[in-house]
């Protein structure tokens, strides 16, 4: 039964309880007859045979005017109206109510009122119903059931008409004085409805822990309010309030089989009930329609059940309770994964599994969604979210592996999910940023562009690919793009970095004066941006180069005040980047262009002069110092303060500064800056200073070993000693020995113990260096070592994967440095390995171009190389190559690629058929001064035989053969 | 019979307002095995007797438990036994167990015989676990087990392993669910079930896992009053253990607007102090 109808019910019997009176056949009988049988039918509650003897009444009695029986027809009109409205004959109910109502005496008043307000309520015309309850309300001298009544049917009109507040006056009372379980549920739910609506958010919970028991539960109309007052409180915010109401939604197929068997019931009863002729079947029917009515609409109403699942699985997430909303969305998920809010669902668990630290379980789910779905918004969205996750981590090898899933989904349905995948693959493209392969980063940005034409992404990825162009160092090409872009797009807000990096390309094409112009246009036009420092700077070293030193510490000066007004804005390390190395390029230019100028004073004999700059770098410094504080880089102003003071004669002042600040820093061994101020000082003393100064610093520093307490401090005094005399083996050694555990060793003793075993080729330790540094000093400089001992680790143990992620990720951590040129090379010979030999050749070649890695690493790269060629069956480039390797690179390593560049030489000469040309290779290495006494010279003293070996080793022969036919061949 | 013995003296001692003390014979219907029903009044009982007068007769009879089919126990007064059934509906467990401690008092001595109060000793049982009383909830499960028909033992059953399983007894619980009866007292994914697998993976400070499984019978039991506030103290509980104490306090937060009743507040409160002391 619905709510309206339980309630409905109930009118209709509270009315009928107000005693009547009745009895039988009516034409031929007298008026006391009519009078006595319809009060006796009346009494026995027989209002059907009541109705024609009452009838009757009326009709004979009708037109007396005395006083009796006026009074007397009243009193039946009235017995009609509540006859009729028992029977629910409302039209002949209505009017016998109207006319006891509009005619004198009426003093039942309250009883036609009644009747009037059952058809009202029946008709749904909730005005009348209020009209007349309210009649009935403010009538004097009620009895108690009248009251009720009044209550009951305001309480209707008011709820129906949503005047909730009104209705709220009458339904505590109601409930007050309870009634059947499911009326006083139905009363129950108008009561938490009113109370909702009307703002009393928190009193309805406790009404309606009692609506979820018993069968009122199952009522489609409370079910339907529930998921209404759930997603009003949802939307406004309050949580907990939301989250009672929706638990208590009934699923909807649960309903829609509970309301069916109900139904079976009702027609199973109504069936009893035609074959005993029972008179109820009317009422049965009438339920079964008005249930089948009522699931018909409800069966039309789309499902609700995921909507209801999804807001408790976000007020879950909303109110920190994460493994709640874990298992709901999972359920949503499984449910089904294929609808957007499977996808929403699987996303949610995935976020909320990563922010629990459940990495590998977030990381499956999300894989296997983007196994399995192809289309829509959500795979594009799980693979963002876990592009930018991978970025995070700084793993851009991740980000593009992830860029793969695209090449597997369904072209974009709509503009949503475009936009959403063009903003993916522009995440791709920084990750090539980041990987520094420019030429694949603008590609990445091209493929942007044709992806989606007319997004600003598009636009932005024009400003980008020029940027992969300067990057790429191809200046010309770069600068015509940014030009292009800030014509084509003036109001970008990339217009204003295109003006500043075209003038950057212009520095880098040494077009100075242009250069020095668009940084002055730059300046001039963009005077609050962030980049203003820089392009200060840049044009402070262009203005230097042209010997204008005064502007050019003008500008160094202005770009380190204007970094020091941005810092007092934002203070505090996260400066760092963006504020403060700016600053520091600035002090540090500033500081060179100074040492220059005193140089040349010096030069010239103006000794007081130089003095003067001199002590202007310890100035600046200083200044630098007071804008920055605690961020400040104080290790690159000592190592500027102390050159200065070491120029100014001030050796001892110098030492002990530095020394003070690694006195004051150097125990602790996460003060990075102390290293660098060592380095520095290291560097300093063993280049710059005469040895009568190197004397007396190291006595210094000998002192301050002396005094230093501290294990960490002792060892960097030690790195800094050992580094003066050459002893660094021995102490990497003994620090190898001696430490158990390495939280007190400092970044540069750690780098010595990596070297240390990097000697030995003992590779035991490398794993726990690598993660120890990793875990504490991943920004060190001092880092490298640990790179090139893991790598060369992994790369003995045949983990060629590995081995090549460590050496890409140690390049783009130092960029091409004396320390790098392993990883270069190791690259390169993986690739090798795996048969990639164009890419291995293109990865020995970039070595040769790098000044850092001329020596020991170009000769083994040379040798490569030439392995390379031979992989690929060409010979004669391959012999080429061997031939450049004992030709050029005969110095380095012992010998040793000299040597085996004569052996492979030889080998591609037999290939070729060409076996003088290769004897004579053999010949030339026993002469070879550099291979002739390696064991690889076995080899060709056994293919040239005993006796012309020791002719050729004594020197009595440089006999060549003729080669001449052979390269003819 | 000395098992016998020592329930109905164990029973004694739960009961408020000294049921042990001496009793009027209290008027009774008893339907024997030979098929006969006697009226009358039963005036004592021991622990596989009771000592039945019936109407007429001057001297009375001692009937052994054995021989009583059903024995209906004559009640002054029933009205209360509507607003119980209304309460125990609405889950007022704590009024269900003092009405009914109260009411069925004077009859306790009875508890082991079927009767017409063997509906009201299992509505009893139910209310004792449900606020927590687990030894009265044993006790009841022990001493209805020879009165329930068949069909009620699953209840005995149930609330019985609940009752030591929330005393501690894990491993009796482990190896029931090791049982055949396990699916049918505790059916697969039934709160009940969830519930007695969470805890178990508390046990084994499987947190994650546990709280998984609260989380589980919250979404497939969300309209389970009983229930309900079981598994978000339960989720309160784990949160708390899994070191995750904002989350503690947000169950913690829902449980005190949500849930009335007093025991579930005090089962809050303890955890509550828990988390907090945690926090400190």
């Amino acid at each position: 039964m619905s709510m309206r109808k339980i309630i409905s019910a109930w009118l209709l019997w509270v009315a009928a309880v107000a005693p009547v009176a009745f009895s039988q056949p009516a034409a031929q009988m007298t008026l006391s007859e009519l009078v006595s049988a319809a009060e006796n039918e009346v009494q026995q509650g027989s209002f059907q045979t009541a109705i024609p003897f009452l009838e009757e009444i009326v009709k004979r009695a009708g037109s007396f005017n005395d006083k009796t029986s006026l009074e007397s027809v009243q009193k039946v009109r009235v017995q009609l109206a509540r006859a009729y409205a028992q029977m629910q004959q409302w039209a002949p109910a209505q009017k016998y109510a109207r006319e006891y109502l509009s005619q004198e005496p009426c003093p039942d008043r309250a009883g036609g009122l009644v009747v009037m307000c059952q058809i009202a309520f029946v008709r749904q015309d909730w005005l009348t119903l209020k009209k007349y309850a309210q009649e009935l309300y403010d009538l004097p001298r009620k009895k108690e059931a009248e009251v009720e009544q009044a209550d009951l049917f305001l309480a209707q009109a008011h709820y129906n008409l949503e005047e909730y507040d009104a209705a709220l006056q009458f339904l505590p009372r109601i409930l007050q004085r309870g009634g059947e379980p499911d009326t006083v549920a139905a009363f129950k739910l108008m009561l938490v409805r009113c109370r909702f609506e009307t703002g009393q958010v928190d009193s309805i919970l406790a009404d309606l822990q009692e609506l979820s028991k018993g069968d009122a539960q199952y009522d489609i109309q409370l079910n339907l309010s529930l998921i209404r007052m759930s997603d009003g409180l949802f939307d406004s915010g309050s949580f907990r309030a939301a989250l009672a109401l929706y638990r208590m939604v009934i699923p909807r197929p649960e309903l829609i089989s509970w309301q069916e068997k109900k139904m079976a019931r009702l027609k199973e009863k109504l069936a009893g009930l035609k074959e005993k002729a029972d008179d109820k079947d009317d009422t049965i029917s009438g339920e079964i329609e008005g249930l089948e009515r009522e699931l018909q609409v409800f069966r039309a109403i789309p499902e609700y059940d995921l909507h209801v699942a999804s807001c408790i699985a976000q007020i879950y997430a909303e109110q920190g309770r994460p493994w709640e909303a874990i298992v709901m969305y999972g359920q949503i998920y499984q449910r089904s994964p294929e609808t957007p809010q499977g996808g929403a669902a699987c996303l949610e668990m995935v976020r909320l599994l990563t922010g629990l630290g459940q990495e590998k379980e977030a990381n499956d789910l999300a894989r296997s969604y983007l196994d399995t779905y192809r289309a829509g918004l959500y795979p594009r969205l799980m693979t963002a979210y876990l592009m930018r996750r991978k970025y995070d981590r700084a793993d851009f090898a991740g980000v593009i592996d992830l860029f793969g899933y695209t090449e597997k989904w369904a072209d974009p349905e709509n503009d949503d999910v475009r936009t959403q995948e063009t903003q993916l693959r522009y995440m791709v493209c920084f990750g090539w940023l980041q990987q520094q392969d420019y030429e694949r980063a603008a590609a990445a940005f091209e493929d942007v562009i044709r992806f989606n034409p007319a997004s600003p992404t598009a636009e932005d990825s024009q400003y980008w690919i020029a940027m992969c162009f300067l990057m790429r160092q191809k200046y010309q090409d770069a600068h015509d793009r940014f030009v292009r872009f800030r014509s084509e797009h003036p109001d970008s807000p990339f217009a204003p970095e295109a003006l500043f990096r075209a003038a950057v390309c212009n520095f880098g094409l040494e077009n100075y004066e242009k250069a020095r112009d668009l940084f002055s246009q730059f300046i001039e036009s963009y005077p609050d941006h962030s980049l203003l420092p820089e392009a200060l700077s840049m044009r402070g070293d262009l203005l230097g180069g042209e010997g204008r030193l005064d502007e050019a510490l003008a500008d160094y000066r202005r770009a380190i005040d204007l970094a020091g007004e941005n810092y007092a804005q934002q203070p505090g390390s996260s400066a760092l980047d963006q504020i403060i190395r700016p600053a520091t390029y600035a002090v540090s230019q500033a500081a060179a262009t100074l040492e220059l100028d005193a140089a040349a004073c010096r030069d010239a004999g103006e000794q007081e002069i130089a003095a003067e700059k001199y002590r202007k770098i310890i100035a600046e410094a200083e200044h630098y110092e007071a804008l920055f504080g605690e961020n400040a880089d104080l290790a690159q102003m000592v190592y500027l303060k102390s050159k200065a003071q070491f120029q100014l004669g001030e050796t001892d002042l110098a030492v002990k500064a530095c020394l003070d600040a690694i006195n004051r820093y150097g125990a602790d061994p996460f003060q990075k800056g102390v290293d660098s101020i060592l380095d520095k000082l290291g560097s300093i003393i063993k280049i710059q200073l005469s040895q009568e100064q190197q004397n007396q610093a190291r006595d210094l520093l000998l002192q301050a070993r002396e005094d230093a307490r501290s294990p960490t401090l002792q060892m960097r005094l030690d790195v800094l000693l050992a580094d003066l005399d050459g002893t660094q083996d021995t102490l990497g050694n003994r620090l190898l020995a001696g430490e158990a555990s390495l939280d007190p060793v400092p970044p540069p003793a750690l780098s010595l113990m990596c070297s240390s075993l990097l000697k030995q080729n003992d590779f035991s330790r490398a794993q726990e260096l690598f993660d120890y540094f990793a875990e504490n000093y991943e920004d060190s400089p001092f880092r490298a070592a640990s790179y090139q001992l893991r790598g060369l680790d992994l790369y003995a143990q045949k983990k060629l994967d590995e081995a090549y992620g460590l050496a890409t990720d140690a390049l783009g951590a130092y960029g091409a440095t004396e320390e790098t040129g392993w990883a270069q090379l190791m690259k390169g010979k993986i690739e090798l390995e795996r048969g990639e030999y164009k890419q291995a050749a293109e990865t020995f070649n970039a070595i040769f171009s790098v000044r850092e890695w001329r020596g020991a690493v170009s000769a083994e790269a040379m040798f490569r190389m030439a392995e390379a060629w031979e992989a690929q069956g060409d010979y004669e480039k391959a012999f080429a190559f061997f031939q450049r390797t004992y030709l050029l690179y005969k110095a380095y390593d012992n010998g040793r690629w000299a040597a085996e560049g004569y052996l492979r030489s030889a080998q591609c000469l037999f290939k070729l058929k060409r076996p003088s040309a290769a004897r004579n290779t053999y010949r030339a290495m026993l002469l070879d001064e550099y291979v002739r006494d390696l064991p690889q010279a076995e080899e060709a003293k056994k293919v040239l035989g005993p006796a012309e070996t020791a002719e050729l080793l004594a020197g009595g022969t440089n006999a060549m053969e003729i080669v001449e036919l052979e390269v003819g061949k | 019979m000395i098992r016998r013995l020592f329930i109905i003296a164990l029973w004694s001692c739960l009961l408020l307002g000294g049921a042990s003390q001496a009793q009027d014979p209290l008027r009774v219907r008893i339907q024997l095995t030979n098929s006969k029903e006697y009226l009358g009044a039963v005036s004592s009982r021991d622990s596989e007797s009771v000592v039945f007068l019936p109407y007429g007769a001057e001297q009375p009879v001692r009937i052994p438990d054995r021989q009583i089919v059903y024995i209906k126990l004559m009640r002054p007064d029933s009205s209360d036994t509507k607003e119980i059934d209304r309460l125990f509906d609405v889950g007022e467990y704590r009024s269900v167990a003092e009405k009914l401690n109260m009411l069925l008092s004077p009859y306790s001595d009875y508890i082991t015989l079927p009767s017409n109060l063997t509906h009201l000793f299992l509505k009893w049982l139910a209310a004792s676990y449900w606020t927590g009383d687990f030894d009265r909830t044993l006790m009841l499960a022990t001493a209805l087990a020879g009165a329930v028909a068949q069909e009620d033992q699953q209840t005995l059953l149930f609330y019985g392993g609940l009752a030591r399983f929330e005393k501690g007894d894990f491993q009796g619980m482990a190896a029931f669910l090791q049982s055949p009866d396990a699916d049918t007292t505790y059916p697969p994914e039934s709160a009940a079930r969830l519930y007695i697998e969470s805890r178990m993976l508390q046990h084994k400070e499987n947190y994650i896992q546990a709280i998984r499984t609260a989380a589980l019978l919250m979404v497939r039991h969300s309209r389970d009053a009983d229930w309900m506030p079981k598994a978000e103290l339960l989720c309160a509980e784990i949160y708390v253990q899994l070191g995750m104490p904002d989350s503690a306090n947000a169950v913690l937060a829902d449980i005190d607007a949500l849930y009335s009743d007093p025991d579930i507040q005090k089962q809050a409160a303890v955890i509550a102090a828990k988390n907090n002391g945690d926090e400190r």
